[in-house]
């Protein structure tokens, strides 16, 4: 995977992914099983781009989890990617700050957090 | 491959009989198989890494994208059908097909395809995976079961607990491994792309010559397979990466508590 915007496009969808995953996962847990794949289409954002980008993504998230451990050498291709992913997670990071209580990400202006409830600010 | 197919070759392999000897991977391989009017045997050169190597990369994994429409596509039958062709060196069963030109192209296509899936057919051991406790040590050991050979009779002999043991992989082969699984190929566009994956199989078969220390349960020229090189010279293509697929694939489900 050496196309650096589609890795970007993918790392944000991917991120957002996360984000909306837990709540997804409520509904569906409460959704009869013949149900659930027609309500996980509705409500998980639809991926844009091929389904190489977040297979590769995968791989840079385990690199990443690596390399707090250990060093490893890093081809210029894995340097780039993980720079990109990096960008992404804090452009993220940014749009959905922490809940100071439990450390969830929340919408940016959101005034109670989604996960534990509690106050924001 | 269709689900047809798939349950003819293993009816084969649940008529099988235990047999405690060696699996002699330099002797000619032949799968016996019944309809309900007759039996037929297909016999096969020896399968070499080539061989292996061509069917797995022949694999097509592929998704295809285009806006929000997705499709998969596995198809393994094509390349199937190619190594039981290429391999293929007789037949019985089938009474004179000495007058036909391409005797192999004539043959049944669902009894080829029954064929290659019985070629294919080597997996982690079920004994192994039941087993209660694992034992600590410094090579990781790999049991795999495996349909070989059939005789006149139509019986299929099945190989239980063929020990591949590993050295255990360091951060580079892991590294390498998941690396190149997860190098996948993307034609197109990001609106309506093609994702193609890399066959596992053949990356498996080139990381088990690098991690392979003993075998248990082979034979070459009726000796039991021992020296490393011989190993990686002779041991089938599909055993190869059966077991370093075993080996990167060891997901214990943990429990705290």
């Amino acid at each position: 995977m050496r196309d650096m915007a589609m890795l970007k496009r993918a790392a944000a969808e991917f991120f957002i992914e996360g984000f909306v995953a837990p709540e997804a996962g409520r509904i569906l847990a409460s959704t009869p099983p013949d149900l659930q794949a027609k309500a996980l289409e509705s409500l998980m954002p639809p991926r844009t781009v091929p389904d190489g980008a977040f297979q590769w993504i995968d791989y840079l998230i385990w690199l990443e989890r690596v390399l707090e451990l250990v060093d490893v050498p890093l081809s210029g291709m894995e340097v780039e990617a993980l720079m990109v992913l990096k960008r992404e997670r804090i452009r993220f990071q940014n749009g959905h700050p922490s809940c100071p209580h439990c450390g969830m990400p929340n919408e940016q202006y959101a005034l109670r957090c989604r996960e534990c409830m509690k106050d924001i600010n | 491959m269709s689900k047809s197919n798939s349950t003819a070759a293993r009816n084969d392999i649940s008529e099988a009989n235990p047999v405690p000897v060696l699996l002699p991977l330099d002797a000619p391989r032949s799968v016996a198989f019944k309809t309900k009017k007759a039996a037929f045997i297909y016999h096969f050169r020896r399968i070499s890494l080539e061989d292996w190597q061509k069917f797995f990369t022949g694999i097509v994994h592929q998704t295809l994208q285009s806006k929000a429409a997705r499709e998969e596509v596995f198809e393994t039958e094509s390349s199937l059908l190619e190594l039981v062709e290429n391999t293929l060196t007789s037949v019985s069963g089938y009474g004179d097909l000495s007058k036909l030109k391409n005797w192999r192209q004539c043959l049944p296509i669902q009894h080829r395809v029954a064929a290659g899936v019985a070629l294919r057919s080597v997996g982690e051991s079920k004994a192994a995976a039941n087993a209660e406790l694992p034992i600590l040590c410094d090579l990781v050991e790999v049991s795999l079961d495996a349909n070989w050979g059939a005789d006149s009779t139509c019986k299929t002999t099945l190989y239980s607990g063929l020990i591949h043991r590993f050295r255990q992989p360091g951060i580079a082969e892991l590294k390498r491994f998941n690396f190149e699984s997860a190098r996948v190929r993307v034609t197109g566009t990001a609106d309506a792309g093609i994702t193609t994956y890399p066959a596992r199989q053949a990356i498996a078969m080139k990381i088990y010559d690098d991690l392979i220390e003993s075998v248990d349960g082979y034979s070459v020229g009726g000796a039991p397979l021992t020296c490393v090189d011989a190993i990686k010279r002779e041991m089938d293509g599909a055993h190869k990466a059966a077991a370093a697929l075993a080996l990167f694939n060891q997901d214990d489900e943990i429990t705290i508590g």
